[in-house]
């Protein structure tokens, strides 16, 4: 039903072991959300920058909550205190959340991210 | 397009960046975030608190170093190339941008294509967002590169039908798995995990674990069901199958036997363990001393076996 959102949430320990529940988590979600191949692939692939960085703003656990409709799969990271603009791992996140997510944005404790199911050009 | 001498990834023209990437690689991707568990392993298990601090000092010392990329070198490079023409200024403004093009690169790792060849692509891409970019309209390189870059990796995937190839890589994988887990299972005397079943087949666990998923969908509805918790709910075979008058006859005892003597001797214990002597799957997992995974596996696999041999064209099913 369009505009419905279904929520899930995943709160994992900010370590490295636990990247791939993450990153497999979102990709499952995008699936239902009948995303192509190619986007599911770039839901992992920010899900995981998305998660390093909540792990590097020095959360003990990185809860996320992931609402899903029919038209896009947007998560909210949980963020520390400590500041990302000083961590040089961010120059490259930044990057390639900014040009995979259809949005992108950090505030106070969050980093949210959204992908649209629905992509007008899927070849550039 | 313009061409440019590409810069080998190893050249020596490549200055403290590479090291620099280096430290990221080692500190942030999946594969080496295992990685460093492993290194940690030998040492006292350090705290998160402790790793994190680590961190933080480790990127204080980096940051005395000069920016991967330096912005206002690259305005002046960018200066140099469209005004003046200089071909020197693409040739630096590549070097010093093969970090993101690694960093990108990297990625798209684990999805069957060599490392090496996506960052030589990558590379296309960089060089190709080096002659297309506008430095007046105020955005900055790297914002625009990375797009660019990114759509260089992902054509180069499409190309080469990566979107149709993918399910049955996953397919054949999937049976390399269970080969994996059986060959395994023989040399180590227990069931393998993941990660070794991923090192024995030269893949990631990601991939394992999604070959083990794709394994799922593709196949059937079991006869057996794969029921780890609960070995006592009845399969389909139990509530569906009854003796089929039809296969009484010694014809097709005859069949049956044929098929059956083209198992391996593994095979034919597991049917002769299920359907003559009665055990349940967790029964035959003991006495063969390998998992009740592994049960079901193998009696699905049999059964389908079975039922292809017997009846090809599917004239005794409804």
């Amino acid at each position: 039903m369009p505009g419905v959102h279904e929520i899930s949430s995943l709160s994992v320990p900010s370590l490295p072991r636990y990247a791939r529940s993450v990153r497999m988590l979102a990709a499952n979600l995008a699936a239902i959300s009948k995303m192509s191949l190619e986007q599911v692939e770039d839901v992992r692939m920010i899900a995981e920058e998305a998660f390093i960085l909540s792990c590097e703003s020095g959360v003990d656990m990185v809860n996320i909550e992931f609402s899903l409709s029919d038209e896009n799969l947007a998560m909210d990271f949980s963020l520390g205190e400590q500041d990302l603009q000083m961590d040089e791992h961010f120059v490259y996140a930044d990057l390639i959340l900014r040009a995979i997510a259809d949005s992108f944005e950090i505030e106070e404790g969050h980093l949210k991210l959204e992908v649209s199911a629905r992509r007008a050009n899927e070849g550039e | 397009m313009k061409e440019s001498k590409l810069i080998d990834s190893s050249s020596e023209d490549l200055d403290y960046s590479d090291d620099t990437y280096e430290d990221y690689k080692e500190s942030d991707s999946e594969d080496d975030f295992e990685e460093e568990n492993e290194l940690e392993k030998d040492v006292k298990p350090k705290s998160a608190q402790e790793r994190r601090e680590a961190r933080k000092l480790a990127r204080r010392e980096s940051k005395d170093k000069k920016l991967v990329w330096d912005k206002e070198r690259t305005r002046e490079l960018f200066r140099q190339l469209k005004y003046a023409g200089d071909e020197e200024a693409r040739d630096a403004l590549v070097t010093s941008h093969l970090n993101l093009v690694r960093f990108l690169a990297h990625k798209f790792k684990n999805r069957g294509e060599p490392v090496e060849d996506l960052i030589q692509v990558g590379t296309v891409g960089l060089i190709k967002a080096i002659d297309r970019f506008e430095p007046e309209r105020g955005l900055e390189f790297t914002t625009y590169a990375t797009p660019t870059i990114l759509g260089e990796i992902k054509r180069h995937f499409r190309d080469k039908g990566w979107s149709v190839r993918v399910p049955r890589r996953l397919q054949e994988l999937s049976a390399k798995v269970n080969k994996a887990t059986d060959a395994l299972t023989q040399k180590l005397q227990r069931s393998p995990n993941l990660e070794e079943i991923a090192e024995y087949l030269e893949v990631s666990v990601d991939e394992v674990l999604e070959a083990m998923e794709s394994g799922e969908a593709y196949s059937s509805v079991p006869l057996e069901t794969d029921n780890s918790l609960n070995d006592d709910a009845p399969s389909v075979i139990d509530k569906y199958g009854e003796e089929d008058k039809r296969l009484t006859g010694s014809d097709d005892r005859i069949v049956l036997n044929e098929v059956l003597s083209e198992f391996t001797p593994r095979e034919q214990e597991v049917i002769k363990l299920r359907f003559i002597d009665g055990l349940t799957q967790i029964e035959i997992a003991h006495r063969m001393e390998i998992s009740q995974v592994q049960v079901s596996r193998l009696l699905r696999r049999t059964l389908q076996r079975m039922h292809d041999k017997i009846d090809p064209l599917g004239n005794l099913s409804e």
